[in-house]
């Protein structure tokens, strides 16, 4: 649906350059939910607003639902971006009008005759749970409710795609959770493609199928958010996933078990999918002269699978120890040694 | 030396009527020319709507140089151009033109403040509906700004009262011609009382309504 091939933005200010983008390519499907999570100034909001070309990129091609951006006229541009909604950490909604003529903007722009306007727009409204305010204006309504403004007129134009660039970093947590359930919503019923800009892990774990994570205008991981989160490859993937999962050891443990000096008997054990449900530890308990004891764990959902994690301290006999290990692994469970990072 | 009042104030009317006059024609014209090119000097900056280095520049510039100009000055300095457009050097209509010189190009940079203060962001959005130049100027710009810029006329207005004012003594009548000729030049001090009390209860009525229409259109 969306095509970033080998893309990069310079941009020149003054005698300095910035890359933004770094020779990026991704492949975006079409009815996914696709996350791009990274830290402040890694160039994500400039990914996204290629996409409807708000930005162009320095080099590289940008395809959109099979069209090269870069080829269409003003006028057809124009007309590609009815098919794009976007939505914006701040709303950016008219604070001079009504809730109600927010929404119906582009369809006025798009010449639509009054009665039209409203039947769409009472559509939209309900959808997102806002006939009540219609007539109030964006000064009178919460966050939440804002930002669901925006997506009603977003939606007006019956997009195949959906922007959405920090759309929940302004809400708190809960209406944070109500907002990305309306945009799971909006992909269930309407099989629109989103694309999701954030900083915020837990965004990415509770609606995404697929995340790319960027790091200075380049995107350094990508992969199913499942297997991002169960096996993140950087460092920077695997600070996004301490921050939701916790599965970094508290640092107060971290240094009692270092002044143990017993850092090297801890193991992490990775549960996905049917393993989670496993007695495995009993088990392991029961077969070998092995004690075990839980420091530290967390059970998740990933994209609809259980997904777990848990750090545990194996104390015993060295072969019994690699004994223990080997059958762990042989459950299809995976596990590794902790480094401390105490030292 | 006292006026008789059961006469004069004949004469305040018509004076009160001249700058009435003076006034809402120069204000007309001014808005005319001052809100398009207010629009063209946010909308040809760079990185805006019809980004245009040079038509920025020159309108700029054109607009600097009218406003750096003491209406006193200006008065005298364009009476070629007066006579040219309404063929006469005096008189009321003669008075408009100078007044329309001196407050178009003020209007032009209040407005283009007005539409500065948009947040950048509904504009983007805008773009991103895929709006066209024009439609983001009149259905997102304009109506956005539109209390402010209510605003920013009432104090052009008042700026024009003022203005008026000085221009009634290349004869144009008006409050500020019977002020000076009576109250300075004659000592008739209760013309003059009489005459700067008029102007500040116009100037106040004159900024109770912007207010009031301004706080009703904030919403629309
Ligand atoms: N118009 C511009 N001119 C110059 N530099 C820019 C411009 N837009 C972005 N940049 C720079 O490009 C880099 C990437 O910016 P971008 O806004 O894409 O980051 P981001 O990942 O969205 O960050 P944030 O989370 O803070 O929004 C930054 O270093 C930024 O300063
Ligand atoms: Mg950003």
């Amino acid at each position: 649906m969306i095509t970033f091939n080998n893309i990069s933005k310079v941009y020149n200010s003054g005698a300095q350059t910035i890359t933004a983008l770094d020779q990026v390519t991704l492949e975006i499907k079409e009815g996914e939910i696709f996350g791009v999570i990274g830290f402040s100034g890694a160039g994500k909001s400039t990914l996204l607003r290629c996409v409807n070309a708000l930005e162009t990129p320095s080099e590289g091609e940008v395809l959109v639902g099979g069209d090269l951006l870069a080829t269409l006229s003003p006028k057809q541009l124009r007309k590609k971006r009815k098919t794009i909604g976007m939505i914006f950490q701040h709303f950016n909604l008219l604070q001079a009008k009504t809730v109600f003529d927010n929404i119906a903007i582009p369809l006025y722009l798009l010449g639509y005759k009054k009665r039209d306007v409203k039947n769409k727009v009472r559509e939209l409204l309900s959808f997102v749970e806002l006939s009540e305010q219609a007539h109030k204006y964006p000064d009178q309504l919460s966050g939440g409710q804002k930002q669901r403004v925006g997506i009603a007129r977003a939606l007006a134009t019956d997009p195949s795609i959906l922007l959405c660039d920090e759309a929940t970093s302004a809400l708190d947590p809960q209406t944070t959770s109500s907002i990305l359930a309306l945009l799971k919503k909006i992909n269930a019923a309407y099989n629109i493609t989103i694309l999701i800009i954030t900083h915020e892990m837990n965004v990415i774990q509770e609606i995404c199928d697929s995340v790319a994570v960027m790091e200075n205008g380049r995107v350094i991981e990508t992969g199913s958010v499942f297997d991002v989160f169960a096996y993140p490859k950087t460092a920077t993937a695997r600070r996004f996933v301490s921050s939701v999962l916790q599965d970094e050891l508290p640092l107060s443990l971290q240094q009692m078990l270092y002044k143990q000096d017993e850092t090297h008997q801890i193991y992490r054990i990775v549960f996905t999918g049917e393993s989670t449900g496993q007695p495995l530890l009993s088990q392991v308990a029961k077969n070998f002269h092995v004690d075990v004891s839980v420091l530290y764990g967390h059970v998740t959902e990933l994209q609809g699978t259980p997904f777990g994690n848990l750090v545990v301290q194996l104390k015993g006999e060295a072969n019994e120890i690699s004994k223990t290990l080997a059958y762990i692994q042989d459950q299809a469970v995976e596990v590794r040694e902790v480094v401390s990072h105490a030292s | 030396m006292q006026v008789d009042w059961n006469t004069f104030y004949q004469d305040m009317l018509e004076a009160t009527g001249q700058t009435v006059t003076m006034v809402v024609f120069s204000l007309l014209f001014s808005v005319l020319i001052g809100i398009p090119l207010g629009i063209a000097l946010v909308v040809t900056r760079e990185g805006h709507l019809l980004q245009n280095k040079w038509l920025f520049r020159l309108l700029s510039i054109i607009i600097n140089i009218f406003r750096s100009v003491p209406f006193i000055i200006l008065m005298v300095a364009i009476i070629p151009f007066t006579r040219f457009i309404v063929g006469s050097s005096i008189g009321t209509a003669a008075a408009v033109v100078p007044l329309i010189v001196y407050a178009g190009p003020y209007i032009a940079r209040l407005v283009e403040t007005n539409l500065l203060d948009i947040d950048p962001g509904i504009i983007e959005a805008a773009e991103a509906m895929g709006a066209t130049p024009w439609q983001t100027i009149f259905r997102i710009m304009l109506p956005e700004a539109f209390s402010s810029l209510v605003l920013s006329v009432t104090i052009a207005t008042v700026g024009l009262v003022g203005a008026s004012a000085m221009a009634g003594t290349i004869g144009g009548g008006g409050l500020g011609d019977l002020a000076i000729s009576y109250g300075y030049q004659r000592f008739e001090t209760d013309v003059m009382i009489v005459t700067v009390i008029l102007l500040i209860v116009f100037v106040q009525g004159l900024q109770s309504i912007g207010n009031v229409l301004s706080k009703k259109l904030r919403r629309r």
